[in-house]
């Protein structure tokens, strides 16, 4: 490959800190929430201009629950949901009935309150925040993690930090530092990627009306669903399926994405719908040329999809795209390999480890990778009906020194991703993984040596659910 | 300053190119079009996941007419609109006839997701070559000549070969990198005009606050004619300003504390929303880290104090909510570079008839009150025969090899209050990328490029310089 030569220069220290936190997902935003409420002097790096990542598209979140309606995450995680209800950006969870769905609830919320919320949030517990701001590289010495080097309008800076935590969604910062780590499945194939749209202007009786007079179309078991009258009522369901207008849509040549069917999330406002359908595959949003194929062929779906409703979908004939996710909705790309990799025997076993952090219990779910789309769109369910448990060992990455990964990347295998990558777990995460940098530079140890009873002693304290 | 060394190393190229565009906004968008359809091998870069930058705010378009309705700008600009037209996206040009300080041309709404999306598929159609998520962090520079630039993204720190660059990042931030002079904001004391993260409200009751409008005329800056209602039915879509004195009784009684004296809307293609212009942000650099941050926070907190005092205040508002917030501050100023020559206010109002024009404009002069006290005025001149802008004003002194467009070009802090807006910066666009490509046509240097040739290009594109 060609290659230039860039000349050896001196970069501004920006700040010395406690803990960084690269990435302003929840992940990220619980992880740095919780360090500086454990005494750290925390610095949060988003690159975007607000905090929220996946959730500022308003992807509904999941996880909180197991299959029998009981709570398995609590702690700051619960704290911001009890919150976004208190404020009016969510109605609370909603409890899956189906035996067909991935179990436990589903969360929906204002997405732009969300925005808001973490803002308040992550002040109020004295994190410095620093936005529009990407982090680029780690500082090393060797395999000891010092800081990192970000770029920003104000160009290339340094942050000094006894401990870095990465919440960047694919483990960018430990990546780059050279930790080991696993992409997909077997055959290297990714789960796709989605832009998320929201749609106003539906005609909800024209729309609804149809869904009850021809269940079958929407994939409904239920022969009278009544979805009108629930609708204007206030209730708000997801309608998945039209499958059949898409298989008659594609004979007609009007249908030519890789996703068999729509999912139509009914928003609190009236005639406004969420979509989550376009599937774009075989991409690695972890390459920046992928990443931009990504966002264009996402974005071209989305008025494909458009197109699509207008023409075959009863209510849709005047709706409008009234706002498109600024950023595609990325399900998979590296799973870093830490001193333990949590797999699904562990899961169904409910193996209690004795440095378990938090709990899941989500059904395994992924979303077909394959190029010919070979395997149905959610072939591999795998169900948890005790719930699992997640050691720490899992954020931490082998070889390396003062560094913890959160959220979608931790130490987990392909089956098991399929699980822990939802946003409640990667919250539980993150708040582990915050307190225990935070308590690492209390006892002045490191991430790895930490003394876990304490961890654990600490995240109980905090309502986290370990047990 | 305490700093860290870095050690030499090498940088992978990415890609080889004849013109590297750095930043996706309406300047930067435009600009690679131009450069591509005349034949160069062109590469755009942009930091977020779309197209669009300040044009992705829900800001109407300012600048495409004078005060008399004619047009001023034409070519690719103009194109857009036309698409977006075509989309559906847009009612077209909303012509402010007025009669008061505010003449000001037209004002032109639009659906944020079209704009993106028809921007997407020109850059496609024309072959640009498009990097997302991509950061253009700094000039490769040898003497004082552009090689190309470094970029930072998922895939790390990478490198783009390229014979010429054109700076539209809004802030000239490769232009300031590689060493060109620059001022920023008021000569005298260094304000910048403040910044505004918009949000669209929903839900609005229009008749209501239309025939709010017609009952209480005083209260809006008014354009003729009355009877919104009537027009508005129609598919017309306008801006409305005003309520000076609600603000002050609010602020009085405790509602409004918000740096923003009067209201802004701009009712926008969708039935009842109104992009709201009030959400301020006042001593922030938006060229740099700490400030963005700080604007995204106080915008947001004040975002939620607008809209309570919207809901108290202004009728139709009512049961309107917040449906959509910007996705990033919108930033009125930062730097302008220091170009061959320096557009001044005189040369706009004499209309001077530069030899190297390259495009016109004609909207008013809108400095909004930069004082962190708000002791200060917004400042207006209006230039109602337009006026042009002089190719010189995007060749930064030098530095060779790059070219400045948007709202970061040559002028002094008066004229800018006038040749910020998207339709210049547009226009500006065009010509850059214009001039970049026949610069690599005739192999000539960017400085010496034949200027009877560039105006007879931009000429036959449908751009407007005479």
């Amino acid at each position: 490959m060609r290659t230039i030569r860039e000349k050896a220069r001196d970069i501004p220290v920006l700040e010395e800190v406690d803990v960084v936190v690269a990435g302003g997902g929840l992940t990220g935003v619980i992880a740095a929430i919780s360090a500086a409420r454990n005494g750290a002097k925390t610095l949060l790096v988003e690159s975007n201009g607000f905090l929220g990542g996946i959730a500022a598209l308003g992807i509904p979140i999941q996880g909180f629950h197991d299959d029998s309606n009981k709570q398995i995450v609590g702690g700051i995680p619960w704290e911001f949901i009890e919150r976004l209800i208190k404020e009016g950006a969510s109605p609370g969870p909603f409890f899956f009935d189906s035996e067909e769905c991935a179990g436990g609830s589903l969360i929906k919320y204002d997405h732009f309150k969300l925005r808001n919320i973490v803002s308040d949030m992550v002040s109020e517990a004295g994190v410095t925040l620093l936005l529009h701001t990407m982090a680029v590289a780690p500082i090393q010495d060797g395999n000891k993690i010092r800081g990192i080097v970000i770029e920003s309008k104000s160009g290339r800076q340094a942050i000094l930090t006894k401990a870095v935590i990465d919440t960047s969604g694919d483990g960018d910062i430990a990546a780059h530092a050279g930790a080991e780590f696993e992409k997909g499945n077997a055959q290297g194939f990714l789960q796709p990627v989605t832009v998320i749209f929201r749609i106003s202007n539906v005609d909800m009786r024209e729309f609804l009306g149809d869904v009850d007079k021809h269940p079958e179309k929407y994939l409904l078991k239920d022969p009278n669903p009544n979805y009108w009258e629930k609708y204007r009522k206030g209730e708000r369901k997801g309608i998945n399926g039209l499958k059949k207008l898409c298989e008659e849509a594609k004979v007609r040549g009007d249908y030519d994405m890789p996703n068999p069917l729509v999912a139509i999330a009914c928003l609190p406002q009236e005639g406004e719908v969420i979509v989550n359908m376009a599937h774009v595959k075989l991409v690695d949003v972890t390459d920046t040329k992928d990443l931009t194929k990504a966002e264009i062929t996402g974005n071209n779906y989305v008025w494909k999809t458009m197109n699509f409703l207008r023409k075959y979908v009863k209510g849709f004939k005047n709706a409008r795209v009234s706002d498109v996710a600024p950023f595609i909705g990325i399900r998979e790309t590296r799973r870093i390999i830490g001193e333990y990799t949590l797999n699904e025997n562990d899961m169904l076993a409910c193996k209690k480890f004795g440095d378990r952090i938090a709990r899941g219990a989500r059904g395994v779910d992924i979303h077909d990778p394959t190029p010919d789309s070979s395997q149905s769109c959610r072939s591999m369910y795998m169900r948890f009906p005790k719930g699992y448990y997640i050691p720490y060992r899992c954020l931490v990455p082998k070889k390396l020194e003062n560094i913890l990964v959160a959220g979608r990347c931790i130490s987990v295998s392909y089956r098991a991703f399929g699980s822990t990558r939802v946003m409640a777990q990667c919250m539980a995460t993150g708040q582990a993984a915050g307190t225990a940098a935070a308590l690492s530079i209390k006892e002045n140890s490191t991430v790895r040596k930490i003394n876990i009873d304490k961890l654990q002693d600490r995240l109980r304290k905090d309502k986290a659910i370990i047990d | 300053m305490k700093t860290i060394k870095e050690q030499a190393r090498n940088i992978p190229v990415l890609d080889e190119a004849d013109v590297v565009v750095t930043g996706g906004g309406p300047a930067g968008i435009v600009a690679a079009i131009a450069a591509a359809r005349q034949g160069a091998k062109t590469v755009l870069i942009e930091q977020r996941g779309f197209l669009g930058g300040n044009a992705y705010l829900g800001l109407p378009f300012l600048g495409f007419h004078g005060d008399k309705n004619q047009q001023l700008v034409g070519g690719i600009p103009w194109e857009l609109i036309e698409r977006l037209k075509a989309e559906g996206a847009s009612p077209g040009p909303w012509f402010h006839e007025t009669k008061g300080k505010y003449n000001a041309g037209t004002s032109i709404c639009f659906d944020v997701p079209v704009f993106s999306w028809v921007a997407n598929n020109m850059i496609k159609e024309t072959g640009v070559k498009l990097f997302l998520h991509t950061l253009a962090v700094a000039p490769i520079l040898e003497n004082n000549s552009l090689k190309g630039i470094f970029i930072e993204s998922k895939s790390g720190r990478q490198a783009i070969l390229s014979r010429t660059v054109i700076d539209a990042s809004g802030d000239a931030d490769i232009a300031v990198r590689a060493g060109a002079s620059y001022e920023k904001g008021n000569p005298d004391n260094g304000f910048l005009q403040p910044s505004t993260l918009l949000f669209k409200a929903s839900g609005v009751n229009m008749k209501k606050l239309m025939d709010d409008v017609d009952e209480n005329p005083g209260n809006y800056h008014l354009y003729d004619p009355p009877e919104l209602w009537k027009y508005y039915r129609r598919g017309i879509r306008m801006d409305l300003s005003g309520c000076e004195k609600i603000c002050a009784a609010a602020t009085d009684a405790g509602d409004y504390d918000v740096p923003n004296p009067y209201v802004i809307f701009t009712c926008l293609p969708g039935k009842g929303e109104i992009l709201v212009n009030m959400a301020k942000v006042k001593d922030i650099d938006g060229s740099s880290n700490l400030g963005l941050t700080k604007g995204e926070i106080e915008g947001r907190t004040n975002i939620r104090k607008v809209m309570s005092f919207l809901k108290k205040y202004i009728k139709g508002f009512e049961n309107a909510y917040v449906d959509w917030i910007a996705p990033s501050i919108g930033i009125r100023e930062t730097r302008r570079i220091i170009g061959e020559y320096i557009l001044n206010e005189k040369d706009m109002i004499s209309r001077k008839k530069f030899e190297d024009r390259i495009c016109m404009g004609g909207r008013y002069v809108d400095i909004h009150d930069p004082t962190p006290d708000n002791t200060g005025e917004s400042k207006y001149i209006i230039f109602p025969e337009g006026y042009y802008i002089p190719y010189r004003c995007l060749v930064p002194k030098s530095i060779d090899n790059l070219l400045v467009a948007g709202r970061c070009i040559s002028v002094n802090y008066v004229a800018y209050g006038s040749t910020r807006v998207m339709a210049q910066c547009m226009a500006t666009g065009q010509a850059a990328g214009t001039a970049a490509a026949l610069s690599i046509k005739e192999n000539i240097s960017l400085r010496k490029i034949n200027m009877t040739n560039l105006q007879d290009k931009l000429r036959k594109d449908g751009a407007i310089l005479d």
